[in-house]
């Protein structure tokens, strides 16, 4: 019994010490948020600022484009979350209620691209932004983001499970099929639908290189790509206010893995590849 | 007779109909599908034959840009690093998250699992971005918190990301911190689906740990093992571009490049396009064999069965 005791100890040791690493530069990012430049810039390890302020983030907002960034951010996922999501509901609906001999194929066209990796697609699409006249605008950051095969995928996974008798039943009966997909479908697979929203919400929320690419004016900027604003080295490094913008950039996605930690992990961890 | 031809004129009708309604259900997937995925993949090949720098007239010049690419300097590093980066990053890919996860899942106390879930999934949701940055400022030479350490316990600051080893493996620090947690998660998820019986099996027959791990558990981990694998290959070809380019933008002089990251350079930093998409599809092929072995090898996990 005393052994058993000694290596649940150990075990909890070692996990401790890891979440602790894990978890040490976001708790870092918090805590120079609150620091005064002479508590940053030292040689000292101040672990918590002796003198907490809220100056850095009164500079990220005012002084900086912060809340446009953060609108373009909130619009642009929203963007992205919502069309990823309907385009592969109807494509996931076609695949399982419809039974022709193009099914096959297309499912193995969709889910390949999981193999093509961003850096061939990504200066075809910017050219084609261009040509569109799209550069710098959301809709350049959330179109080509509509082709997503894990979305599409995860999906059709789910839409799978719904009985098919139910489905028989309701087309001999002559129900139109855009019926069956919203109130038979939809209604049945709400858990995995929100679930798939929410990773494509946190993906889109963190989008880095594709943005860094298509939205180069300050105004047009999503937060993630705003952020290097604060270090250009013209300006110097203006690390208080950035952590302040860091902060209060990565709070949306604290607060949503808060309230439905369970429901992420699980999604991720039956999808997969997101993340 | 007629009967039957009716009914099988109604039946191909009907067929038709079925046929048109799914194309028009699949139609929007099938457009942004080819406009983003497959036509970028055909015109990166056709650019990959010619002279452009996105303004100006192209200009057809053949294999020129292949050989370019092969024997530029930047690219040899490039393609080193990144195999360098897959070495490097297999034991945070696999091996921590594995030792972890049989730690957690030996914890009896279902609440201190979750616990230790949910606060080491919470790298994985924020963004890489972000977090590169928080890292670079940990980093930084002259107030950073590791030099702060480091002359505490007694020892000379180090330039972790001007120097030239110290830049390739702050890169792989950053990328193996952010991901840990996300595949030891994994590796948790595999092993609650280790049948009970096998392991009471096992213990009746009076099998030690080491054997039930590495009989049971790891055989029955094989397909998360190469799923793992394969996002590993796609961190070190394509991911680790956002800890690269923020980090050292690939320097000192391109010693802790990859891939994407002199993709990227190549495009938007020297507006060479054919070289950039020679160098594209250079990698998509690496990236297509590299994945469809694995994928082979693993029976697809999933996504093959119908």
């Amino acid at each position: 019994m005393r052994t058993k005791n000694y290596s649940t100890i150990v075990l909890h040791v070692v996990m401790l010490a890891l979440v602790i690493i894990n978890i040490f530069p976001i708790f870092w990012m918090v805590s120079s948020a609150f620091k005064f430049p002479d508590e940053l810039f030292t040689t000292d390890i101040h672990l918590i600022p002796d003198r907490p302020t809220l100056e850095n983030f009164r500079i990220a907002l005012f002084e900086y484009d912060f809340i446009r960034w953060f609108i373009n951010s909130i619009i642009t996922t929203l963007g992205i979350s919502i069309g990823q999501v309907l385009i592969a509901i109807l494509a996931a609906f076609a695949m399982c209620y419809f039974k022709t001999r193009y099914n096959e194929i297309i499912f193995y066209v969709l889910i390949a691209t999981m193999v093509i990796p961003f850096q061939v697609t990504m200066i075809p699409n910017y050219i084609l932004m261009s040509k569109m006249g799209l550069l710098n605008t959301r809709i350049a950051v959330i179109l080509p983001t509509f082709a997503n095969a894990t979305t599409f995928f995860f999906i059709r996974q789910h839409f799978r499970s719904v009985p098919m008798a139910l489905f028989e039943a309701a087309k001999v009966e002559g129900a139109n099929s855009f019926w069956i997909l919203r109130k038979v479908v939809v209604a049945l697979c709400k858990g995995s639908i929100s679930a798939m929203f929410i990773l494509c919400v946190i993906d889109g929320w963190n989008q880095y290189f594709w943005p860094l690419l298509v939205l180069t004016k300050s105004e047009m900027r999503t937060l993630t790509v705003g952020l290097q604003q604060f270090l250009d080295f013209e300006m110097g490094n203006r690390w208080g206010p950035f952590m302040a913008t860091a902060t209060m950039a990565s709070l949306p996605i604290i607060i949503i893995y808060l309230f439905i930690q369970r429901n992420i992990i699980e999604a991720f961890v039956n999808s997969g590849v997101k993340g | 007779m007629s009967n039957e031809k009716t009914l099988s004129r109604t039946a191909i009708q009907r067929r038709r109909r079925e046929t048109l309604m799914f194309f028009l259900y699949i139609l929007p997937a099938l457009l942004v599908f080819f406009l983003f995925k497959y036509w970028p993949i055909v015109f990166s090949a056709i650019l990959s034959f010619f002279k452009w720098n996105f303004v100006g007239t192209m200009k057809w010049i053949g294999l020129k840009n292949y050989v370019a690419m092969l024997t530029r300097e930047s690219f040899q590093l490039a393609a080193r690093n990144t195999l360098f980066y897959i070495l490097g990053l297999f034991p945070f890919f696999v091996i921590f998250p594995l030792l972890f996860s049989l730690a957690l899942t030996n914890i009896r106390s279902g609440l201190a699992q979750n616990f230790y879930k949910a606060l080491l999934f919470i790298p994985t949701i924020l963004a890489f971005s972000i977090i590169c940055l928080v890292w670079m400022w940990m980093f930084n030479p002259n107030f950073g918190l590791l030099n702060n350490i480091i002359m505490q316990l007694g020892f000379r600051r180090v330039a972790w990301l001007a120097e030239r080893n110290t830049a390739l493996i702050s890169i792989l620090m950053v990328t193996g911190w952010k991901i840990i947690g996300s595949n030891l998660i994994l590796y948790v998820a595999g092993l609650y689906m280790v049948p009970r019986e096998y392991l009471e099996a096992a213990r009746i027959d009076g099998a030690n740990a080491w054997r039930v791990f590495w009989h049971i558990k790891w055989p029955l981990l094989a397909p998360t093992t190469i799923y793992i694998l394969v996002t590993a290959i796609n961190y070190a070809a394509e991911k680790a571009f956002v800890p690269i380019n923020i980090l050292t933008k690939g320097g000192p002089a391109d010693v802790s490049t990859n891939l994407s990251h002199i993709i990227y350079v190549y495009g938007f930093t020297f507006f060479n396009i054919g070289l950039a998409s020679a160098t594209a599809i250079f990698t998509s092929i690496f990236f297509f064999i590299v994945t469809r072995t694995m994928m082979k090898a693993s029976g697809g996990f999933g996504y093959y069965e119908n």
